[in-house]
């Protein structure tokens, strides 16, 4: 089983050479190197031949010779790789300056017996020369790279500054890898429920193939990078022979991803690479627990508002419930201890008081009601054909059940007026409405209710002739757990929930509401609903606490 | 008729039956209940009785599981309760052979108007089988079958073929509510099913020819999210 494994890793290994071999991203050949660096070689050497006989036609010294020898080796140590060529030229120079500038001329015979001195010392100048000139050359080679790399992990930490979620530092960290490293990069975050999830692959110029990853190896070894924290890269020996090298994304805590190196031909990385990986990594981290982070307080900062919406509604509820419950407990207990001793006629009148308590109860749990589906944070609206006068009526007939002898006028267009609606959501708002006209004004007041169709829109208004809204209040009326607390109709009790959700349901179908105070001094509320033909989505939710 | 029709009272909170039994009661009408849906359906095939009230939310089984088990055989007119919102619940009590329901909650005038209307039904259905009427009144509307003629305060009120056939068939069953799905089966046919629309429109025609007040219907009554009902007293 595991030389099977083997030896189907080798085919998968040779296959991606084979393909590697093929693109074009194949280094210069050593050979063709060779060549280039030789010939550079020999042209700059000959450049100072010609130039030293020059300088001897126009008769200078000779250590001017010397001089333009040891330039020539400068110039083919910066020019050429390597310091061999610089050492190559140093003796070629020496060689050259022997054969051509010392008596006798054009021999490697030497007559002056100083000669060997000035070959030696001038050999030894040219290679510490061009020693010195390839390992600047290195230096600032290493160099260019270092700078880069900075360059790229600065711009990767300000990048992860930016990001807004954990996809978005994914998309930079990967973005900046492949920048980086010139290799195919994979990136792989954890979830919510601390499993991996996809792995994000970021190709190299779209050259290899996408699964490279995806093979059962290179997933073992991610599932491994990930379990222990640790490492995972090619070693000879290792149960696990995958193509990439792995490192571990490290949080304060746990492991919150992997992010792999295809590592193809045994082409492995540098140490220093490693390391710059590993800072990367760090990032990364810090990123991405600043995310879990945030995304932690805003959940808190959610439950917290919604912890004190229910306490606000909790409130109250207790005193819109407590307040006709007294009533009705203190009027059946009159009734029952005095049965004997009471008159028909009171005893009527303390059953009258409960009945109007109770349906004033059954009132606000509709209303409560309405709030649960709040509680979740959101309310579903079903849309549905509905008519007009279906649900004014409804709502009338609602209303009337409880209410004492208030004149309900209706004006209707002639048209059958469609909506596409909630019918029961915006037969609460009638009724809140109704309601309210019916609570804050005197028995015998007329409430208007008219409907009219302008364009595109069907506009409601509910108004009433009764003493209005207060100007100072009519910006806030709107607000949650308003209740008009000056004024006459104080003894009367109202939740203040129920305007609010009247702008709520009405917003949510993509309407206005808004109250003022009409000619007559009485208040009026007005809303729009769009007609049929504007709306065709049939269920939509909406967030209730925006 | 002397002998004392007798409802079956089905439901499972204490203060609800007992408050329905003793108002039923003071109405001269007899009373047996149960809070189990199982034993609603014994009592059914045991005491035959004229009317259940059935709560839909029953502590041992659903309430439309009843409907179904008894529907086929009693004649017994069933009559729904269940909370408002929950809408497409009667009307699937109503499709399974509910013939009314009460919203909770209700008056105990609501309740009483209903068992005037399922008892009526009921003595229609045992007593003038096959005669078909000939005329429909209520209040101020009244419906000659024969001659097709709608007048209101001996006023005739003009409606289109179809809007006539709407009225009739509710008329014959007045003071039940039908639902779309029912009416849509019966004047259009099954083609038209997911499509109340249309219905609706024409409800709406006719009230504008019947009503005084469209938004304050006397005769044609909104049940809304079931069906509509025209009222029979």
């Amino acid at each position: 089983m595991g030389s099977l494994k083997k030896g189907k890793f080798d085919e998968r290994l040779s296959e991606i050479y084979g393909e590697y071999k093929d693109s074009d991203y194949e280094e210069i050949k050593p050979k063709t190197m060779i060549i280039k660096n030789a010939l550079k070689t020999l042209l700059i050497m000959s450049l100072a031949t010609i130039i030293s006989l020059i300088l001897r036609k126009l008769g200078l010294h000779e250590s001017n010779v010397i001089i333009a020898f040891i330039l020539g080796v400068l110039f083919v140590s910066r020019s050429t790789d390597g310091y061999v060529y610089g050492i190559l030229a140093a003796i070629i120079g020496v060689l050259l300056f022997n054969f051509f500038f010392t008596i006798p001329y054009y021999s490697f015979l030497v007559y002056r017996t100083d000669y060997p001195v000035t070959f030696v010392i001038m050999l030894i100048a040219a290679i510490i020369t061009s020693t010195l000139t390839s390992r600047v050359k290195t230096q600032a080679k290493i160099s260019c790279i270092r700078e880069n790399r900075m360059r790229i992990l600065y711009k990767i930490s300000k990048s992860l500054l930016t990001a807004k979620n954990k996809n978005q530092i994914v998309e930079v960290c990967g973005d900046n890898l492949i920048d980086m490293f010139n290799r195919t990069i994979m990136v792989v975050i954890v979830d919510d429920k601390n499993n991996l999830q996809k792995p994000n692959v970021y190709m190299l110029n779209n050259q290899y193939k996408m699964d490279i990853f995806e093979s059962e190896i290179e997933l073992m070894a991610i599932e491994r990078c990930f379990k222990t924290g640790k490492v995972v890269e090619f070693e000879v020996g290792n149960s696990i022979n995958s193509m990439g090298y792995y490192h571990p994304i490290k949080g304060q805590n746990i492991i919150l991803g992997v992010i792999g190196i295809a590592c193809l031909e045994k082409n492995t990385l540098l140490e220093n690479e490693k390391i710059l990986l590993q800072s990367v990594s760090t990032q990364m981290a810090l990123a991405i627990e600043r995310e879990d982070l945030y995304e932690k307080k805003r959940q808190i900062n959610l439950e917290t508002e919604r912890e004190r919406l229910r306490g606000n509604i909790l409130r109250s509820i207790s005193h819109d419930l407590r307040t006709p419950l007294t009533g009705i407990l203190g009027s059946v207990s009159t009734i029952s201890d005095n049965y004997d001793i009471l008159d028909n006629d009171t005893k009527k009148e303390l059953l009258k008081i409960i009945y109007e308590d109770t349906s004033w109860i059954i009132h606000s749990v509709e209303n409560i009601l309405s709030m649960t589906r709040i509680d979740e944070g959101k309310l579903e609206i079903k849309k549905d054909v509905e008519i007009v006068e279906e649900i004014v009526s409804e709502s009338i007939s609602r209303v009337t059940r409880f209410s004492g002898s208030h004149n309900i006028k209706v004006e209707l267009p002639e048209k059958v007026v469609i909506l596409f609606v909630d019918g029961l959501l915006i037969e609460q708002v009638f009724i809140n409405l109704i309601d309210n006209a019916i609570k804050y004004t005197q028995s015998d007041s007329i409430i208007k209710i008219k409907v009219t169709e302008k364009e595109d829109n069907v506009i409601f208004e509910v108004s009433d002739n009764g003493k209005g809204i207060p100007e100072e209040d009519i910006s806030t009326i709107f607000d949650r757990f308003y209740t008009k607390t000056n004024g006459e109709s104080l003894e009367k009790r109202g939740i203040g929930l129920g305007l609010a959700i009247c702008k709520s349901i009405i917003e949510a179908h993509g309407g206005y509401m808004k109250a003022l105070n009409n000619s007559s001094g009485g208040a009026t509320f007005i809303f729009s609903l769009p007609g049929i033909r504007s709306d065709g989505n049939e269920y939509k939710a909406f967030d209730f606490n925006s | 008729m002397n002998i004392k029709p007798l409802i079956l009272i089905v439901e499972d909170d204490k203060p609800i039956r007992r408050f329905m039994k003793v108002s039923l009661e003071a109405q001269g009408y007899k009373c047996i209940e149960t809070e189990l849906g199982n034993t609603a359906i014994t009592l059914i095939f045991s005491q035959n009785p004229d009317i259940i009230i059935l709560d839909l939310g029953l502590p041992d089984i659903d309430g439309l599981k009843v409907i179904e088990k008894v529907r086929d055989s009693t004649k017994a007119r069933i009559i729904v309760v269940s909370a408002r919102g929950h809408e497409r619940e009667k009307v699937e009590a109503l499709d399974k052979g509910a013939d009314d329901y009460l919203t909770k909650p209700f008056s105990v005038a609501e309740l009483l108007a209903r068992i005037r209307v399922a008892l009526r039904q009921f003595d229609g259905i045992s007593d003038s089988q096959g005669s078909m009427l000939t005329e429909f009144n209520v209040k101020n509307l009244s419906i000659d079958f024969k001659k097709r003629k709608v007048t209101i305060s001996d006023e005739e009120i003009h409606l289109t073929p179809m809007e006539y056939k709407l009225i009739e068939l509710m008329s014959r069953y007045a003071g039940r509510v039908l639902t779309h799905k029912y009416i849509v089966d019966e004047i259009w046919g099954s083609y038209f099913e997911n499509d109340t629309q249309s219905l609706r429109v024409f409800m709406a025609n006719i009230r504008r020819k019947i009503e005084k007040d469209p938004a304050q219907p006397q005769y044609i009554i909104t049940e809304v999210g079931v069906g509509y009902r025209l009222v029979d007293e």
